[in-house]
């Protein structure tokens, strides 16, 4: 028996190879790998990344992206830890009823008996006007469309309205007014081609972290691209900024009129589109008035780069550097969010946005489009294309036009001029009057009690007795149930079925995959019973489930612009989403709107190459919009602004992402945000506690001294359901898409 | 040798709390009389010389010294100023980030094994690709853009 | 150096082929060998104890993994910051879980990328698979931290960054 050189290195080798291991011991298993994978969006934000549910043992143990949509496997943090919100133990079983102040356990039949007989109680005695609904971006599309047929069809209210009003109503608003028809040209494919972007108002890398991924990956594989980032807040995204313009809140009009400036003094303006595809109006007592290239040119000499930067506090070289690099680049793509939204001349900045397109030929080419994101997984499909609001009518139809309604009356099948001609209450105002002239309300998948601005004023109102608020609603712990008199509990994201419309136009079918807990049941259903035992005409709502109810709405998707007749149920399960429109069954989508060859909706024989279908005389409208102040400037008193929004971690009230443990740890409580300047001025180091005080109430948090934000402004997150931001936040609402104004308000900061 | 004495001199650790220039030898020869400090000092030694005569100085790999730089600095010497790890060599509170760490280290919840400058490895040096780390920016600004 | 290698070889021979009954004090050698490369592995001063990593009490205010750590562990925290993940604000719990246990990810300082990468990066592993024929390992390749996606590192690779 020997041992050789080479056996002694081998068991050297072994031993060396088993210290080693010693360390692995320790190590946790992988996590059980599921047993099937189901389709499905993400139930976040509006990006609408593509999901695969991982089920095991009828339970989802697993989130990943789904390779085959947009997002091409990819999910940001909130994303990837969504498996945490459905398994939450904090789930509704079974339906409640306030009794003596509390709300009790009930049956499903007590509760849909309780709420119906309500409902029908105050139609009998204050007729239709005084029920609302109030919907949700999130809900399903197939549950907008019912409840709004409901409402609007059955109990003839036009009180229907919803939370896509604090979102994205100036959106609309904006592309209506220029283009005549709603939502974005383009798709996030253009990023991939995009050489400039414009990014106003919208911190994309906490907001919408994949598409500011392709927008890095973009970035990154071609140097040359320039990224242009208006922001009052140094944010994440300034980060692969190249130009960053700090602007003072509410001054983004003077800006983007004085980037019109210095593209027409440049002659960088492209004078064979806009001469060709363009017609310019302005508003003249409240009436559009044709306007020529002169009067705009006349109207834009006012804003000179440096009167801009005056107003905007940014170097003029900026501005003009701005307009060069936006108008010189081969194709350039614009987004933006609630920035330019949530203001009171949110539809303004709108249209501004779109001008700067319209004069540089920018638009309806791969690359080039002006595309506006949105905060809600379905605001887009589900209340802007089904018309849930309280003055639209679905596929793009409008209350006050008589046209519409008529048109709306033959398809659904009711008697000619039987719909409520007038136009119902918009969201503040609906909040305003409950208890007062609404007296029953239906709440779905929304949270309003913490989303409205100033909030204490409606919460007042959700105290009053003389109101009934009846809640869809999947969590126990969301704000809103504390004022509710009867609470349904709702089947949960992938615990039913129905379609999701992102911001792209793209929409998904999210696949059952697990049972929802206890006696919860879809939202559909719900509305279903409900509708049944309030009497509405059973002709009227002949479904039995969610597909149903999407065969009816994509029938009738084909008697407007917003055509999708070619979605059918098992398209959309073979597939991960298509965009519309797409009128039939072998149509692969559509890319790029307006363009004859890539649009269905512009007929293949057009003489021109873009055909703006909404407007009568088919040219897109630049207005001439004025700047205009915020409503509440800082003054003495008040000398500090205050903007809201969110961090990447929370999302929207934090009902979902406070169930996960990681986030809720990470961002347990919200904070304010403090330039290092104003906080060496006022004594204020990172961590103290700081008071802000507004017109309409104060707030203590913690501070964050940083160079975040720029000096005289402080941000703070709304996610915080304890320390409610929204109770400082200012109610007044945009003229035309009566849009409150988050995002500026005058505040004092001190230390507490 | 030129480039440490410079950086040596712009660094926390120029002076010791009573203005006293501290010397190379403070840190990096062991404090006890004994086998180590025979060891070390005959092998520096000698090293050095080796260095100055044959080797180039330019050529030293400062990435890779870092990741042994806890074999030339021993703990001792760094505690001889450092007594109390909860409060600076002038008796000042540390941060709050720091007393977790050290407490981590001094094995009342961790069970970290590092020596003093297998954290703090850039002390009283600090190579250029070091310099970004925000918690050097303060030595990092007290240095010359170019020099090594 | 040849020769030196010819010798030991020599010696090792002789003793081992000419007295058997050396293989006791040669096994004992290995085992002792074993032993001290074990100590001097565990208990090194180089490595932190990444198997089986342990983390203080952290408080809620202290939560934000980043603020802490960009002073506690500089290099690491910077990596992290300047990487895409740190770019795109993919952070730390999201491989790594929560120090104390009680997240929906379980807390390894050394996620396992079987997990933790498929996530995301579900398409690409199965193109790694393909192309290499295998599925785990990601990190030995791709940095976690060091895959960078802009600052100084926008244009260099982190090899290139080694030589400066």
């Amino acid at each position: 028996m020997g041992c050789t050189r080479r056996e002694f290195i081998k068991y050297s080798a072994a031993m060396a190879a088993l210290t080693f291991l010693g360390y692995g011991c320790g190590r946790k298993e992988a996590e059980a790998t599921p047993d099937t994978w189901v389709k499905g969006v993400c139930r976040f934000c509006g990006t609408g990344c593509g999901v695969m549910v991982g089920v095991r043992n009828g339970k989802v143990a697993m989130v990943k992206g789904d390779p085959n949509n947009h997002n091409k496997g990819m999910l940001c943090l909130k994303g990837a830890l969504l498996a945490s919100v459905i398994n939450s133990p904090d789930r509704l079983t079974t339906p409640l009823i306030r009794k003596g102040g509390t709300l009790v356990k009930a049956t499903w039949e007590e509760a849909l008996d309780l709420t119906a007989t309500r409902f029908k109680q105050t139609l009998e005695q204050f007729g239709p006007k005084a029920v609302a609904y109030y919907g949700s971006g999130q809900a399903l599309t197939e549950e907008s469309y019912l409840a709004n047929k409901i409402f609007k069809a059955g109990l003839k209210s036009n009180n229907v309205d919803g939370n896509p009003r604090l979102c994205m109503a100036s959106a609309v608003g904006g592309y209506v007014s220029t283009f005549g028809k709603d939502e974005p040209m383009g798709s996030y494919e253009d990023m991939d081609s995009a050489n400039c972007f414009f990014i106003i108002g919208s911190n994309t890398s906490e907001c919408h972290p994949i598409l500011f991924r392709r927008l890095a990956a973009r970035k990154q594989s071609d140097p040359s691209v320039k990224i242009i980032v208006v922001d009052p807040r140094l944010t994440n995204t300034a980060r692969i900024a190249d130009l960053h313009l700090p602007v003072v809140p509410g001054t983004d009009l003077a800006l983007m009129n004085a980037m019109a400036h210095v593209i027409f003094n440049e002659e960088l303006d492209d004078s064979k589109f806009h001469g060709k595809y363009v017609s310019f109006k302005a508003m003249v007592d409240g009436k559009p008035v044709e306007k020529s290239l002169e009067d705009y040119r006349t109207f834009l000499a006012d804003y000179t780069p440096e009167k801009a930067a005056a107003i905007c506090s940014v170097p003029a070289e900026s501005i003009v550097q701005a307009a060069k690099l936006f108008a010189n680049s081969s194709a350039t793509m614009s987004l933006w969010c609630m920035g330019l939204n949530q203001r009171i001349q949110g539809v303004w900045a709108n249209n501004l946005v779109h001008n700067l397109h319209l004069i540089t030929g920018k638009i309806c080419k791969p690359g080039s489009t002006s595309f506006s994101l949105t905060g809600q997984p379905n605001a887009c499909g589900g209340v802007r294309d089904t018309g849930s609001l309280a003055h639209l009518l679905p596929g793009g139809r409008l209350i006050a036009n008589q046209e519409h309604r008529n048109q709306m009356e033959e398809i659904w099948g009711l008697p000619k001029d039987s719909l409520n001609p007038a136009p119902g209450l918009f969201t503040t105002a609906m909040f305003a009057a409950l208890g007062d002239t609404v007296r029953a309300m239906l709440v779905l998948c929304t949270n309003p009690a913490q989303s409205l601005p100033n909030v204490k004023k409606y919460t007042a109102n959700l105290k009053k007795s003389t109101k009934f608020l009846a809640i869809i609603e999947a969590f126990a712990d969301a704000e809103t149930l504390k004022y509710a008199d009867v609470v349904f509990p709702a089947a949960f994201w992938c615990e039913r079925e129905g379609v999701y419309g992102s911001g792209e136009r793209r929409y998904c079918l999210i696949e059952k995959a697990v049972a929802s807990p206890g006696e919860a049941r879809p939202s559909v259903n719900i509305l279903l019973d409900l509708a049944t035992r309030m009497g509405v005409d059973p002709k009227l709502i002949p479904f039995k489930n969610s597909a149903d109810i999407w065969e009816e709405w994509r029938e009738i998707s084909a008697k407007s612009a917003y055509n999708f007749k070619g979605m059918t149920r098992e398209r959309l399960r073979k597939t991960s989403g298509l965009l519309w429109p797409c009128p039939t069954e072998d149509h692969p989508g559509t890319k790029i709107r307006y363009s004859r060859g890539d649009d269905p909706m512009v007929p293949a024989d057009h003489p021109d190459k873009y055909f703006f279908y909404g407007n009568p005389n088919g040219r897109a409208n630049v207005w001439l919009r004025p700047h205009k102040p915020a409503a509440e400037l800082p003054d003495a008193e008040y000398p500090f602004i205050l903007t809201t929004g969110r961090v990447i971690d929370q999302w929207h009230t934090g009902t979902m992402t406070n169930k996960v443990p990681e986030i809720r740890k990470a961002f347990p409580a919200a904070f304010v945000e403090v330039n290092q300047e104003d906080a060496k001025r006022l004594g204020i180091a990172n961590g103290d506690n700081v008071r802000l005080d507004t017109r309409r109430g104060s707030l203590v948090l913690s501070a964050r001294v940083g160079e975040v934000c720029r000096p005289g402004l402080v941000f703070a997150p709304f996610y915080d359901a304890q320390k409610l931001v929204n109770e400082l936040t200012v109610d007044a609402v945009d003229e035309a898409s009566k849009q409150p104004e988050f995002k500026i308000c005058a505040v004092r900061v001190s230390k507490a | 040798m030129k480039r440490y004495e410079f950086e040596l001199k712009r660094s926390s650790h120029a002076v010791d709390k009573d203005k006293k220039p501290i010397t190379c030898e403070q840190c990096h020869i062991p404090r006890r009389a004994g086998i180590d400090y025979l060891v070390v000092k005959s092998y520096l030694g000698v090293r050095d010389l080796a260095v100055h005569f044959f080797g180039d100085t330019k050529d030293l790999d400062r990435r890779n010294m870092q990741l042994v730089a806890r074999r030339f600095v021993s703990d001792d010497n760094c505690r001889q100023c450092h007594q109390d790890l909860m409060l600076t060599a002038k008796g000042k509170s540390i941060s709050p980030e720091g007393k977790k760490a050290h407490e981590a280290w001094l094995g009342k919840d961790g069970k970290g094994r590092r020596t003093c400058a297998g954290c703090h490895s850039n002390m009283a040096h600090l190579p250029k690709f070091d310099r970004r780390y925000a918690v050097n920016a303060a030595f990092a600004a007290k240095l010359p853009p170019e020099g090594e | 150096m040849k020769k030196l290698r010819q010798f030991f070889t020599d010696t090792l021979n002789q003793i081992t082929l000419g007295r058997k009954w050396l293989i006791i004090p040669m096994a004992l050698a290995v085992l002792a060998l074993a032993y001290f490369s074990y100590l001097s592995l565990a208990f090194s001063g180089t490595r932190c104890t990444w198997g089986q990593a342990q983390h203080g009490e952290v408080t809620d205010a202290q939560s934000d993994c980043y603020a802490c750590h960009k002073k506690v562990t500089p290099k690491i925290a910077q990596d992290w910051n300047e990487s895409k993940h740190g770019m795109l604000l993919v952070k730390c719990y999201v491989c790594h879980g929560l120090p104390d246990g009680k997240g929906a990810v379980p807390f390894s300082a050394k996620p396992d990328a079987k997990v933790a990468c498929q996530r995301c990066h579900a398409p690409a592993i199965e193109r790694m698979y393909t192309k290499f024929g295998v599925r785990e390992g990601c990190n030995s390749c791709h940095g976690f931290h060091t895959n960078s996606l802009h600052h100084d590192a926008y244009a260099k690779s982190v090899s290139k960054q080694k030589a400066e």
